[in-house]
């Protein structure tokens, strides 16, 4: 599990190796190995490739700007030859950089010489007063950088392509109004197999949050106009999708890509139970929202998702906990649908239900050492029982007698939690 | 856990030298496919006059581009040869004929493309709008007429001038704008010349 952690957990190890050599567990020199490992095995951009990036989007930016001052003192064909001269040389100067095994400078070339193709698709428009369909630019842009990307092995240019097959798909979608835009997965499947084979974090993540543009789009605009609660349901769905996919590959040591899936669907989780506590405790928004077939449809991918993490994970102290949370969650939705919410205690049911998912994220977070997870189950927590100091369950003598409820149950689990604890003996770090 | 085949594993195989040319012949072929789909129009297309339009104020000018709108952009289907009924986002085919005055006027609007007329052009075109304000001879939008016409583009919408002057086009009147575009066989149209009060303003070279 070690191996999908990044950013944080190089600083918590960084912090721990220091501990490790100061009282003797390990000798200075295997921490030093361990350093060096870590160093190797890469993961985000380095210095020099970072600044040579930013060197090469300002060198693209530059060639946009001339684009866009249709400057009319050079010929257009001169303007097209720089263009398609700039283009070679950036993309032949990525090619000689990675020859020398300079793989971030030559990134960063690639990088550049995506963008100029988005210039020179900008500048064909303006040559032919091509008319502003924007998303169809946007499409040719990506194509281009999928092949960069493909043939000189740009993470950068990846990030590219993903962008602008969203973009596209976000145009389409906006053009066609209430129909799923299928097409999306015709360039992004390909996107996808790139970034999964790749063990860039940045491409990881933008790849998730295109995946998730596409879930959050289809539901089409009019569903959007014409809100419906049955809309929350189906977010929580795809967040509780994301959460198992992302866990499942954090406890399995991979994919890298799925574990990008866990801090998205972890944000849409929060947000959409907070919004549920927050309108079953309003009289007027306490309704049952429709149940779409799309909602069908996310819960027929959320459920299996969600049971198949709870019996292929193998550190069970984190997948059975956060299993639990996420079949709660699913049963909010489901308690509006039976018309049980507008009652005194489907309101009780629905905030006990949410502190539970809350404590279950918080649990499987100390089980597995995930400390992202942890504290998203805190900051659900938190803001639970804020919302419901604020909107209380009947009078503040029954907010009272909950809280005190829930409290002793509370109290009563850690007592009990370190004889649980004791019967799972196996210490945390050592999971696979 | 799941292992894909890796991409750059598998190009592993392929010289680093094969790679960078085949991604700078594949990025140059598609900007020059993209010109040279646009030239062939300018080059070969059978030219149409069409009479510019007033359009909402808000679209005159935009950054640095003009936008046009044209007479034959709205169309009133029940007075049209063609189909009846259409979608928005539907694509379109409209047979323009010259009239008395030599500009283009639209005398059919259908679904699927009609054999190209003696004398006259098909252009194709997207539907952007099935309730729009009619016309009136003056070309001025009348919606005391009924909302029964509908919006066509045909890629001709766009006119993109060097920065900092499209004031000029934009503060000449609409009537004395005219445009030269030209048609290909299966329909696609490009700006080829732009004329106030008949006379040349901009040419457009196919390259």
């Amino acid at each position: 599990m070690a191996r999908m952690l990044t950013g944080s957990y190089r600083k918590r190890l960084e912090a721990d190796l220091g501990r490790w050599v100061g009282e003797g567990l390990i000798a200075p020199e295997s921490a030093a190995t361990i350093r060096r490992s870590l160093a190797q095995e890469g993961g985000g951009f380095k210095l020099p490739a970072l600044i040579g990036l930013f060197g090469g989007l300002l060198i693209a930016s530059s060639v946009s700007a001339f684009v866009a001052a249709n400057w009319e003192e050079i010929p257009r064909v001169a303007k097209l030859v720089m263009i398609l001269l700039g283009l070679a040389g950036a993309l032949g100067i990525s090619a000689r950089l990675e020859s020398r095994g300079s793989t971030g400078g030559a990134d960063a070339a690639a990088t550049c010489g995506a963008l100029i193709f988005a210039a020179g698709v900008a500048l064909v428009g303006q040559m032919y007063h091509l008319p502003t369909d924007w998303p169809g630019g946007a499409l040719l842009v990506a194509l281009g950088a999928l092949v960069v990307a493909f043939l000189l092995r740009s993470n950068g240019a990846l990030v590219i392509a993903i962008v602008a097959i969203g973009c596209w798909a976000g145009g389409r979608w906006d053009e066609g109004e209430s129909k799923a835009h299928l097409l999306f997965w015709l360039p992004f499947v390909p996107a996808l197999w790139l970034a999964a084979t790749r063990h860039n974090r940045l491409v990881h993540h933008v790849a998730a949050l295109a995946l998730l543009g596409w879930f959050a789009t289809l539901p089409g605009q009019p569903a959007f106009l014409r809100f419906d609660y049955g809309l929350l349901a189906y977010g929580l769905a795809v967040s509780a999708l994301f959460v198992a996919l992302g866990a499942l590959a954090l406890d399995r040591g991979g994919p890298g890509l799925l574990t990008a899936f866990l801090p998205w669907g972890l944000i849409g989780l929060i947000l959409s139970l907070n919004v549920e506590l927050i309108r079953i405790l309003e009289p007027s928004e306490a309704r049952a929202g429709t149940a779409h077939s799309l909602n069908y449809f996310a819960y027929a991918l959320a459920l299996p998702a969600v049971v198949g993490f709870g019996l292929l994970a193998r550190e069970r102290r984190f997948a059975w906990p956060l299993a639990a949370a996420l079949v709660m969650s699913l049963l909010v939705p489901v308690l509006f649908w039976s018309g049980g919410a507008v009652s005194m205690a489907g309101k009780i049911v629905v905030a006990a239900l949410i502190l539970s998912i809350a404590i279950g994220i918080v649990v499987a977070g100390a089980g597995g050492g995930v400390r992202r997870l942890s504290l998203a189950g805190s900051l659900l927590f938190a803001i639970a029982v804020v919302t419901l100091l604020w909107q209380t369950i009947g009078t503040l003598l029954d907010q009272s007698l909950f809280f005190l409820v829930g409290g002793a149950a509370l109290i009563a689990i850690a007592s009990g939690m370190r004889r649980l604890l004791a019967k799972f003996s196996k210490p945390v770090e050592a999971a696979p | 856990m799941i292992r894909l085949p890796s991409a750059d594993a598998l190009l592993g195989r392929v010289s680093l030298l094969w790679r960078g040319l085949a991604a700078i012949v594949l990025l140059c072929g598609l900007i020059l496919a993209l010109v040279e789909s646009r030239a062939s129009i300018l080059r070969s297309g059978t030219e149409i006059r069409l009479a510019t339009a007033p359009l909402d104020p808000r679209d005159l000018f935009r950054g640095d581009y003009v936008i046009l709108s044209y007479k034959i952009s709205t169309l009133e289907p029940a007075k049209l040869d063609g189909d009846k009924s259409f979608e928005r986002n539907q694509t379109v085919f409209v047979r323009v004929a010259p009239g008395a005055d030599g500009l283009a006027e639209a005398k059919g609007v259908y679904v699927s493309r009609p054999p190209a007329p003696a004398g006259g052009v098909v252009l194709e075109g997207k539907v952007v709008s099935t309730a729009a304000c009619a016309v009136n001879p003056n070309g001025d939008q009348d919606c005391n007429a009924g909302r029964s016409a509908i919006r066509v583009e045909y890629g001709l919408e766009s006119y993109f001038v060097p920065e900092g002057t499209g004031r000029a086009i934009e503060t000449t009147e609409r009537k004395r704008l005219e445009i030269v575009a030209a048609v290909s066989s299966s329909g696609q149209a490009a700006i080829k010349r732009l004329l106030i009060d008949g006379k040349l303003v901009h040419q457009e070279p196919p390259y």
